[in-house]
Protein backbone atom coordinates (compact mmCIF):
# COMPACT_ATOMS: atom_id res chain seq x y z
CA UNK A 1 0.00 0.00 0.00
CA UNK A 2 1.38 3.42 -0.96
CA UNK A 3 1.78 6.49 1.20
CA UNK A 4 -1.40 8.43 2.05
CA UNK A 5 -2.64 10.95 -0.46
CA UNK A 6 -1.95 14.56 0.48
CA UNK A 7 -3.58 16.18 -2.56
CA UNK A 8 -6.25 14.72 -4.79
CA UNK A 9 -7.48 16.55 -7.88
CA UNK A 10 -10.38 15.07 -9.83
CA UNK A 11 -11.87 16.40 -13.05
CA UNK A 12 -10.89 20.00 -12.44
CA UNK A 13 -11.83 22.44 -15.17
CA UNK A 14 -11.47 26.18 -15.47
CA UNK A 15 -12.20 28.72 -18.16
CA UNK A 16 -11.70 32.47 -18.27
CA UNK A 17 -14.50 33.97 -20.34
CA UNK A 18 -14.50 31.71 -23.40
CA UNK A 19 -10.90 30.55 -23.05
CA UNK A 20 -10.54 27.06 -21.66
CA UNK A 21 -7.49 26.83 -19.42
CA UNK A 22 -7.92 23.53 -17.57
CA UNK A 23 -9.98 20.62 -18.77
CA UNK A 24 -10.80 17.63 -16.61
CA UNK A 25 -7.41 17.57 -14.88
CA UNK A 26 -6.94 14.68 -12.43
CA UNK A 27 -3.97 13.57 -10.37
CA UNK A 28 -2.92 12.59 -6.86
CA UNK A 29 0.16 13.54 -4.91
CA UNK A 30 1.07 11.27 -2.03
CA UNK A 31 3.17 12.03 0.99
CA UNK A 32 6.84 11.82 0.09
CA UNK A 33 6.19 12.65 -3.55
CA UNK A 34 7.01 15.76 -5.54
CA UNK A 35 5.06 16.80 -8.61
CA UNK A 36 6.44 19.29 -11.11
CA UNK A 37 3.85 21.22 -13.10
CA UNK A 38 5.29 22.34 -16.42
CA UNK A 39 3.95 23.92 -19.58
CA UNK A 40 4.30 26.97 -21.74
CA UNK A 41 3.09 30.39 -20.74
CA UNK A 42 -0.69 30.52 -20.51
CA UNK A 43 -1.06 26.76 -20.09
CA UNK A 44 -2.75 27.15 -16.71
CA UNK A 45 0.02 26.22 -14.27
CA UNK A 46 -0.59 29.10 -11.87
CA UNK A 47 -4.36 28.68 -12.24
CA UNK A 48 -4.09 25.01 -11.28
CA UNK A 49 -1.94 25.76 -8.25
CA UNK A 50 -4.28 28.52 -7.11
CA UNK A 51 -7.19 26.09 -7.34
CA UNK A 52 -5.22 23.49 -5.37
CA UNK A 53 -4.47 26.10 -2.67
CA UNK A 54 -8.10 27.15 -2.51
CA UNK A 55 -7.57 30.77 -3.47
CA UNK A 56 -9.40 30.34 -6.80
CA UNK A 57 -12.61 28.44 -7.48
CA UNK A 58 -12.66 25.77 -10.15
CA UNK A 59 -15.58 25.73 -12.58
CA UNK A 60 -15.92 22.00 -11.99
CA UNK A 61 -14.15 19.11 -10.33
CA UNK A 62 -13.04 18.30 -6.81
CA UNK A 63 -9.90 19.12 -4.87
CA UNK A 64 -9.15 17.27 -1.64
CA UNK A 65 -6.33 18.56 0.51
CA UNK A 66 -5.38 18.80 4.19
CA UNK A 67 -6.44 21.79 6.28
CA UNK A 68 -2.89 23.00 6.74
CA UNK A 69 -0.77 23.74 3.74
CA UNK A 70 2.07 25.99 2.66
CA UNK A 71 1.35 28.01 -0.47
CA UNK A 72 3.90 30.29 -2.07
CA UNK A 73 2.22 32.34 -4.83
CA UNK A 74 4.13 33.56 -7.84
CA UNK A 75 3.27 37.14 -6.98
CA UNK A 76 4.60 37.90 -3.51
CA UNK A 77 1.80 38.57 -1.04
CA UNK A 78 3.67 41.29 0.79
CA UNK A 79 2.64 44.67 2.19
CA UNK A 80 4.97 47.25 0.69
CA UNK A 81 5.54 49.51 3.66
CA UNK A 82 6.14 46.84 6.30
CA UNK A 83 9.56 45.45 7.16
CA UNK A 84 10.42 41.78 6.95
CA UNK A 85 10.35 41.49 10.73
CA UNK A 86 6.84 42.96 10.77
CA UNK A 87 5.74 40.48 8.10
CA UNK A 88 7.04 37.60 10.20
CA UNK A 89 5.11 38.85 13.23
CA UNK A 90 1.97 39.54 11.19
CA UNK A 91 1.85 36.11 9.57
CA UNK A 92 3.06 34.43 12.76
CA UNK A 93 0.20 35.93 14.78
CA UNK A 94 -2.25 34.37 12.32
CA UNK A 95 -0.70 31.01 13.07
CA UNK A 96 -0.88 31.61 16.79
CA UNK A 97 2.85 32.30 17.25
CA UNK A 98 4.24 34.88 19.64
CA UNK A 99 6.45 37.60 18.17
CA UNK A 100 9.56 35.79 19.46
CA UNK A 101 8.47 32.46 17.97
CA UNK A 102 7.64 34.07 14.64
CA UNK A 103 11.03 35.78 14.52
CA UNK A 104 12.83 32.55 15.41
CA UNK A 105 11.05 30.41 12.84
CA UNK A 106 11.04 33.00 10.11
CA UNK A 107 14.62 33.94 10.85
CA UNK A 108 15.75 30.32 10.44
CA UNK A 109 13.97 30.09 7.11
CA UNK A 110 15.46 33.35 5.92
CA UNK A 111 18.91 32.22 6.99
CA UNK A 112 18.45 29.07 4.95
CA UNK A 113 17.48 31.25 1.99
CA UNK A 114 20.63 33.34 2.49
CA UNK A 115 18.61 36.43 3.22
CA UNK A 116 20.86 39.38 4.10
CA UNK A 117 21.20 39.43 7.89
CA UNK A 118 20.26 42.62 9.68
CA UNK A 119 18.04 43.91 6.88
CA UNK A 120 15.62 46.48 8.26
CA UNK A 121 14.24 48.00 5.05
CA UNK A 122 10.59 47.85 4.12
CA UNK A 123 9.87 45.17 1.53
CA UNK A 124 9.24 47.70 -1.24
CA UNK A 125 12.92 48.60 -1.04
CA UNK A 126 14.07 45.01 -1.56
CA UNK A 127 15.18 43.43 -4.83
CA UNK A 128 12.88 41.01 -6.65
CA UNK A 129 14.88 38.01 -5.53
CA UNK A 130 14.99 39.12 -1.91
CA UNK A 131 11.24 39.80 -1.90
CA UNK A 132 10.73 36.30 -3.25
CA UNK A 133 12.83 34.86 -0.44
CA UNK A 134 10.59 36.63 2.07
CA UNK A 135 7.53 35.34 0.21
CA UNK A 136 8.80 31.76 0.40
CA UNK A 137 9.81 32.04 4.05
CA UNK A 138 6.36 33.35 5.03
CA UNK A 139 4.67 30.51 3.14
CA UNK A 140 6.77 27.89 4.89
CA UNK A 141 6.56 29.33 8.39
CA UNK A 142 4.16 26.74 9.68
CA UNK A 143 5.08 24.01 7.25
CA UNK A 144 2.30 21.54 6.70
CA UNK A 145 2.04 18.23 4.94
CA UNK A 146 1.36 19.83 1.57
CA UNK A 147 3.67 22.42 0.00
CA UNK A 148 2.49 24.29 -3.11
CA UNK A 149 5.14 26.45 -4.78
CA UNK A 150 4.60 28.60 -7.86
CA UNK A 151 8.03 29.27 -9.37
CA UNK A 152 9.31 30.24 -5.94
CA UNK A 153 12.93 30.75 -6.97
CA UNK A 154 12.45 33.70 -9.33
CA UNK A 155 15.28 36.13 -8.84
CA UNK A 156 17.21 33.77 -6.54
CA UNK A 157 20.98 33.75 -6.77
CA UNK A 158 22.53 30.49 -7.98
CA UNK A 159 23.45 29.14 -4.54
CA UNK A 160 19.97 29.67 -3.11
CA UNK A 161 18.42 28.19 -6.24
CA UNK A 162 20.43 24.96 -5.93
CA UNK A 163 19.75 24.86 -2.21
CA UNK A 164 16.04 25.15 -2.96
CA UNK A 165 15.95 22.07 -5.16
CA UNK A 166 17.97 20.09 -2.62
CA UNK A 167 15.34 21.04 -0.07
CA UNK A 168 12.54 19.80 -2.28
CA UNK A 169 14.13 16.38 -1.91
CA UNK A 170 14.54 16.88 1.85
CA UNK A 171 10.89 17.82 2.24
CA UNK A 172 9.90 14.70 0.34
CA UNK A 173 12.11 12.56 2.55
CA UNK A 174 10.40 14.09 5.55
CA UNK A 175 7.01 13.02 4.28
CA UNK A 176 5.65 16.21 2.79
CA UNK A 177 3.95 16.26 -0.60
CA UNK A 178 5.43 18.99 -2.79
CA UNK A 179 3.95 20.55 -5.92
CA UNK A 180 6.23 22.93 -7.83
CA UNK A 181 5.32 24.98 -10.86
CA UNK A 182 8.53 25.27 -12.84
CA UNK A 183 10.07 26.08 -16.18
CA UNK A 184 13.36 24.46 -15.15
CA UNK A 185 13.18 21.20 -17.06
CA UNK A 186 16.76 20.32 -16.08
CA UNK A 187 15.55 19.75 -12.51
CA UNK A 188 12.82 17.25 -13.33
CA UNK A 189 14.96 14.34 -12.14
CA UNK A 190 14.39 15.65 -8.63
CA UNK A 191 10.63 15.02 -8.70
CA UNK A 192 8.56 11.86 -8.74
CA UNK A 193 5.91 12.99 -11.23
CA UNK A 194 5.60 15.55 -14.00
CA UNK A 195 2.29 17.11 -15.00
CA UNK A 196 2.49 18.89 -18.32
CA UNK A 197 -0.25 21.37 -19.07
CA UNK A 198 -0.94 22.52 -22.61
CA UNK A 199 -2.51 25.71 -23.87
CA UNK A 200 -6.20 25.02 -24.50
CA UNK A 201 -6.72 22.63 -21.60
CA UNK A 202 -4.83 19.49 -22.59
CA UNK A 203 -2.58 17.78 -20.10
CA UNK A 204 -0.36 14.74 -19.61
CA UNK A 205 0.86 13.07 -16.43
CA UNK A 206 4.30 11.48 -16.65
CA UNK A 207 4.12 11.63 -20.41
CA UNK A 208 0.74 9.95 -20.66
CA UNK A 209 -1.82 12.21 -22.23
CA UNK A 210 -5.27 12.37 -20.73
CA UNK A 211 -6.90 14.98 -22.92
CA UNK A 212 -6.45 16.59 -26.26
CA UNK B 1 -12.31 36.39 16.52
CA UNK B 2 -9.21 36.85 18.69
CA UNK B 3 -8.47 40.32 20.11
CA UNK B 4 -4.70 39.82 19.87
CA UNK B 5 -4.93 39.05 16.17
CA UNK B 6 -7.30 41.96 15.64
CA UNK B 7 -4.81 44.25 17.37
CA UNK B 8 -1.92 42.86 15.32
CA UNK B 9 -3.81 43.63 12.10
CA UNK B 10 -4.63 47.17 13.28
CA UNK B 11 -1.05 47.88 14.38
CA UNK B 12 0.52 46.53 11.20
CA UNK B 13 -1.76 48.53 8.94
CA UNK B 14 -1.23 51.58 11.10
CA UNK B 15 2.48 51.24 10.48
CA UNK B 16 1.92 50.66 6.78
CA UNK B 17 -0.24 53.77 6.54
CA UNK B 18 2.09 55.92 8.65
CA UNK B 19 4.94 55.19 6.23
CA UNK B 20 3.00 56.40 3.21
CA UNK B 21 4.11 59.87 4.09
CA UNK B 22 3.38 61.58 0.79
CA UNK B 23 -0.10 60.08 0.54
CA UNK B 24 -0.84 60.99 4.15
CA UNK B 25 0.42 64.53 3.63
CA UNK B 26 -1.89 64.94 0.63
CA UNK B 27 -4.83 63.48 2.55
CA UNK B 28 -4.33 65.97 5.36
CA UNK B 29 -3.46 68.89 3.10
CA UNK B 30 -6.35 68.56 0.68
CA UNK B 31 -9.21 69.45 3.08
CA UNK B 32 -7.06 72.28 4.41
CA UNK B 33 -6.56 73.57 0.87
CA UNK B 34 -10.29 73.25 0.21
CA UNK B 35 -11.08 75.18 3.33
CA UNK B 36 -8.46 77.92 3.23
CA UNK B 37 -8.83 78.61 -0.48
CA UNK B 38 -12.53 79.19 0.23
CA UNK B 39 -11.66 81.43 3.16
CA UNK B 40 -9.33 83.49 1.00
CA UNK B 41 -12.16 84.07 -1.47
CA UNK B 42 -14.27 85.43 1.37
CA UNK B 43 -11.67 88.02 2.28
CA UNK B 44 -13.23 90.53 -0.10
CA UNK B 45 -16.36 92.57 0.43
CA UNK B 46 -19.90 91.28 -0.03
CA UNK B 47 -19.60 87.84 1.51
CA UNK B 48 -22.89 86.36 2.56
CA UNK B 49 -23.88 83.77 5.14
CA UNK B 50 -24.33 81.30 2.29
CA UNK B 51 -20.72 81.88 1.22
CA UNK B 52 -19.55 81.22 4.78
CA UNK B 53 -21.62 78.06 4.88
CA UNK B 54 -20.28 76.85 1.54
CA UNK B 55 -16.69 77.17 2.77
CA UNK B 56 -17.54 75.37 5.99
CA UNK B 57 -19.27 72.48 4.22
CA UNK B 58 -16.67 72.11 1.48
CA UNK B 59 -13.87 71.95 4.06
CA UNK B 60 -15.74 69.37 6.13
CA UNK B 61 -16.54 67.29 3.04
CA UNK B 62 -12.85 67.47 2.15
CA UNK B 63 -12.02 65.85 5.47
CA UNK B 64 -14.60 63.11 4.77
CA UNK B 65 -12.96 62.50 1.40
CA UNK B 66 -9.58 62.15 3.10
CA UNK B 67 -10.88 59.56 5.58
CA UNK B 68 -12.60 57.58 2.80
CA UNK B 69 -9.41 57.49 0.76
CA UNK B 70 -7.38 56.45 3.82
CA UNK B 71 -9.79 53.55 4.34
CA UNK B 72 -9.46 52.66 0.67
CA UNK B 73 -5.65 52.64 0.89
CA UNK B 74 -5.61 50.55 4.05
CA UNK B 75 -8.01 47.91 2.71
CA UNK B 76 -6.69 47.82 -0.86
CA UNK B 77 -3.01 48.33 -0.06
CA UNK B 78 -2.69 44.79 1.23
CA UNK B 79 -4.78 43.18 -1.50
CA UNK B 80 -2.08 40.70 -2.54
CA UNK B 81 -1.57 39.67 1.08
CA UNK B 82 -5.25 39.02 1.85
CA UNK B 83 -5.49 35.38 0.81
CA UNK B 84 -2.04 34.40 2.14
CA UNK B 85 -3.10 35.89 5.48
CA UNK B 86 -6.31 33.86 5.41
CA UNK B 87 -4.25 30.75 4.66
CA UNK B 88 -2.05 31.71 7.61
CA UNK B 89 -5.06 31.35 9.88
CA UNK B 90 -6.70 34.78 10.05
CA UNK B 91 -10.44 35.13 9.74
CA UNK B 92 -11.70 37.55 7.12
CA UNK B 93 -13.55 39.51 9.83
CA UNK B 94 -10.32 39.96 11.79
CA UNK B 95 -8.50 41.34 8.77
CA UNK B 96 -11.22 43.79 7.78
CA UNK B 97 -12.17 44.91 11.28
CA UNK B 98 -8.51 45.42 12.21
CA UNK B 99 -8.05 47.67 9.19
CA UNK B 100 -11.23 49.60 9.98
CA UNK B 101 -9.87 50.11 13.49
CA UNK B 102 -6.69 51.61 12.01
CA UNK B 103 -8.64 54.17 10.00
CA UNK B 104 -10.95 55.01 12.89
CA UNK B 105 -7.90 55.83 15.02
CA UNK B 106 -6.59 58.07 12.23
CA UNK B 107 -10.01 59.73 11.99
CA UNK B 108 -10.08 60.24 15.76
CA UNK B 109 -6.78 62.11 15.47
CA UNK B 110 -7.61 64.23 12.42
CA UNK B 111 -11.25 65.24 12.80
CA UNK B 112 -11.13 67.00 16.22
CA UNK B 113 -8.05 68.92 15.07
CA UNK B 114 -9.83 69.99 11.91
CA UNK B 115 -12.93 71.02 13.86
CA UNK B 116 -10.86 73.17 16.22
CA UNK B 117 -9.06 74.75 13.26
CA UNK B 118 -12.38 75.75 11.68
CA UNK B 119 -13.62 77.03 15.03
CA UNK B 120 -10.64 79.39 15.20
CA UNK B 121 -11.56 80.75 11.77
CA UNK B 122 -15.36 80.92 11.83
CA UNK B 123 -18.21 81.48 14.21
CA UNK B 124 -19.39 77.88 14.68
CA UNK B 125 -20.71 75.67 17.46
CA UNK B 126 -17.60 73.57 18.14
CA UNK B 127 -19.41 70.66 19.78
CA UNK B 128 -21.94 70.27 16.96
CA UNK B 129 -19.24 70.74 14.33
CA UNK B 130 -17.01 68.10 15.94
CA UNK B 131 -19.97 65.73 16.11
CA UNK B 132 -20.81 66.40 12.45
CA UNK B 133 -17.28 65.93 11.17
CA UNK B 134 -16.73 62.92 13.44
CA UNK B 135 -19.93 61.28 12.25
CA UNK B 136 -18.90 62.12 8.70
CA UNK B 137 -15.61 60.31 9.31
CA UNK B 138 -17.46 57.17 10.45
CA UNK B 139 -19.65 57.20 7.32
CA UNK B 140 -16.55 57.87 5.24
CA UNK B 141 -14.72 54.83 6.59
CA UNK B 142 -17.62 52.68 5.44
CA UNK B 143 -17.61 54.44 2.06
CA UNK B 144 -13.89 53.73 1.67
CA UNK B 145 -14.32 50.07 2.59
CA UNK B 146 -17.08 49.70 0.00
CA UNK B 147 -15.00 51.47 -2.66
CA UNK B 148 -12.07 49.13 -1.90
CA UNK B 149 -14.34 46.10 -2.21
CA UNK B 150 -15.90 47.36 -5.46
CA UNK B 151 -12.80 48.21 -7.49
CA UNK B 152 -9.45 46.48 -7.73
CA UNK B 153 -7.04 49.39 -7.62
CA UNK B 154 -6.50 52.52 -5.57
CA UNK B 155 -6.87 54.87 -8.52
CA UNK B 156 -10.34 53.64 -9.45
CA UNK B 157 -11.29 53.70 -5.79
CA UNK B 158 -10.20 57.32 -5.40
CA UNK B 159 -12.38 58.19 -8.39
CA UNK B 160 -15.36 56.43 -6.82
CA UNK B 161 -14.87 58.37 -3.58
CA UNK B 162 -14.48 61.65 -5.46
CA UNK B 163 -17.75 60.84 -7.21
CA UNK B 164 -19.58 60.16 -3.95
CA UNK B 165 -18.32 63.35 -2.29
CA UNK B 166 -18.97 65.36 -5.46
CA UNK B 167 -22.58 64.21 -5.75
CA UNK B 168 -22.92 64.89 -2.02
CA UNK B 169 -22.52 68.60 -2.81
CA UNK B 170 -25.42 68.61 -5.29
CA UNK B 171 -29.21 68.58 -5.02
CA UNK B 172 -29.06 64.80 -4.56
CA UNK B 173 -27.58 65.30 -1.11
CA UNK B 174 -30.57 63.92 0.86
CA UNK B 175 -30.08 60.57 -0.84
CA UNK B 176 -26.34 60.44 -0.20
CA UNK B 177 -24.61 58.82 2.79
CA UNK B 178 -23.12 62.05 4.16
CA UNK B 179 -26.45 63.89 4.37
CA UNK B 180 -26.74 63.38 8.16
CA UNK B 181 -23.25 64.71 8.99
CA UNK B 182 -23.84 67.53 6.49
CA UNK B 183 -26.97 68.58 8.37
CA UNK B 184 -25.02 68.74 11.63
CA UNK B 185 -22.24 70.76 10.02
CA UNK B 186 -24.76 73.26 8.61
CA UNK B 187 -26.41 73.45 12.02
CA UNK B 188 -22.99 74.11 13.58
CA UNK B 189 -22.67 77.10 11.23
CA UNK B 190 -25.76 78.63 12.80
CA UNK B 191 -28.06 77.99 9.84
CA UNK B 192 -31.52 76.56 10.45
CA UNK B 193 -32.09 73.08 9.02
CA UNK B 194 -35.30 71.11 8.69
CA UNK B 195 -33.95 67.91 10.21
CA UNK B 196 -33.56 67.20 13.90
CA UNK B 197 -30.26 66.02 15.40
CA UNK B 198 -31.58 62.48 16.01
CA UNK B 199 -32.73 62.29 12.38
CA UNK B 200 -29.30 63.35 11.13
CA UNK B 201 -27.53 60.88 13.44
CA UNK B 202 -29.90 58.05 12.50
CA UNK B 203 -29.35 58.73 8.79
CA UNK B 204 -25.59 58.56 9.29
CA UNK B 205 -25.77 55.34 11.28
CA UNK B 206 -28.07 53.65 8.77
CA UNK B 207 -25.82 54.79 5.91
CA UNK B 208 -22.77 53.44 7.70
CA UNK B 209 -24.45 50.12 8.37
CA UNK B 210 -25.62 49.69 4.77
CA UNK B 211 -22.31 50.74 3.23
CA UNK B 212 -20.25 48.64 5.61
CA UNK B 213 -22.45 45.57 5.18
CA UNK B 214 -22.19 45.85 1.39
CA UNK B 215 -18.43 46.41 1.63
CA UNK B 216 -17.90 43.43 3.94
CA UNK B 217 -20.02 41.12 1.76
CA UNK B 218 -18.20 42.08 -1.43
CA UNK B 219 -14.77 41.98 0.19
CA UNK B 220 -15.31 38.59 1.82
CA UNK B 221 -16.63 37.26 -1.48
CA UNK B 222 -13.46 38.45 -3.20
CA UNK B 223 -10.92 37.04 -0.75
CA UNK B 224 -12.65 33.91 0.58
CA UNK B 225 -10.88 30.59 0.35
CA UNK B 226 -12.52 27.68 -1.43
CA UNK B 227 -13.59 24.75 0.67
CA UNK B 228 -11.73 21.56 -0.11
CA UNK B 229 -13.24 18.13 -0.21
CA UNK B 230 -11.99 16.04 2.71
CA UNK B 231 -9.21 13.55 2.16
CA UNK B 232 -10.04 9.94 3.04
CA UNK B 233 -10.04 9.55 6.82
CA UNK B 234 -7.00 7.26 6.89
CA UNK B 235 -5.03 9.64 4.74
CA UNK B 236 -6.02 12.61 6.87
CA UNK B 237 -4.83 10.94 10.05
CA UNK B 238 -1.52 10.02 8.48
CA UNK B 239 -1.05 13.43 6.89
CA UNK B 240 -1.40 15.14 10.23
CA UNK B 241 1.37 12.98 11.65
CA UNK B 242 3.96 14.51 9.38
CA UNK B 243 6.42 16.63 11.38
CA UNK B 244 6.20 20.32 10.63
CA UNK B 245 8.40 21.35 7.76
CA UNK B 246 9.63 24.42 9.57
CA UNK B 247 11.89 22.55 11.99
CA UNK B 248 13.79 20.82 9.26
CA UNK B 249 14.15 23.94 7.18
CA UNK B 250 16.38 25.48 9.78
CA UNK B 251 18.87 22.68 9.19
CA UNK B 252 21.34 23.34 6.37
CA UNK B 253 21.05 20.77 3.61
CA UNK B 254 24.59 19.47 3.99
CA UNK B 255 24.05 18.61 7.66
CA UNK B 256 20.43 17.51 7.47
CA UNK B 257 19.77 13.99 8.70
CA UNK B 258 19.39 11.66 5.77
CA UNK B 259 16.57 9.62 7.16
CA UNK B 260 15.99 10.70 10.74
CA UNK B 261 12.58 12.24 10.33
CA UNK B 262 10.98 10.45 7.50
CA UNK B 263 7.52 9.03 7.83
Amino acid sequence: MGAPTALSVRGVGKSFKRRRVLDDVSFDVRQGEALAVIGENGAGKTTLLRICAGVLAADRGIVARPDRLAYCPQEAGLIDHLTVDEHLRYVGAGRGLSAAEARARGGALLEWLRYPAGETATVRELSTGTRQKVNLALALMDGGPLILLDEPYQGFDRGTYENFWEHVETWRDQGAAVVVVTHMLAELHRVTHVLELRVGGGWALDGRGAAA
Amino acid sequence: MKPTRLLTVAVMHGRDLSRRRLALAILVALPLVFYFSGRMQLEGAGTTADDQLWVLVSGAMGSCWAISVAALFVVNGSRRADQPLLLAGYRAAELLLGRVLTVLVLAALITPAFSVLIWTQQDVDLAVLTAGIGLGAVVSVATGVLAAALVPRDMEGVLVVIGVVGVQMTALEPWMPLWGPGELIVRAGGVAVTSTVPEAVAHALVSTTVLMAAGVLLWVRRVRLQRAAPLPAAATAAVRDVPPVREELAVPVETAPADGRTT
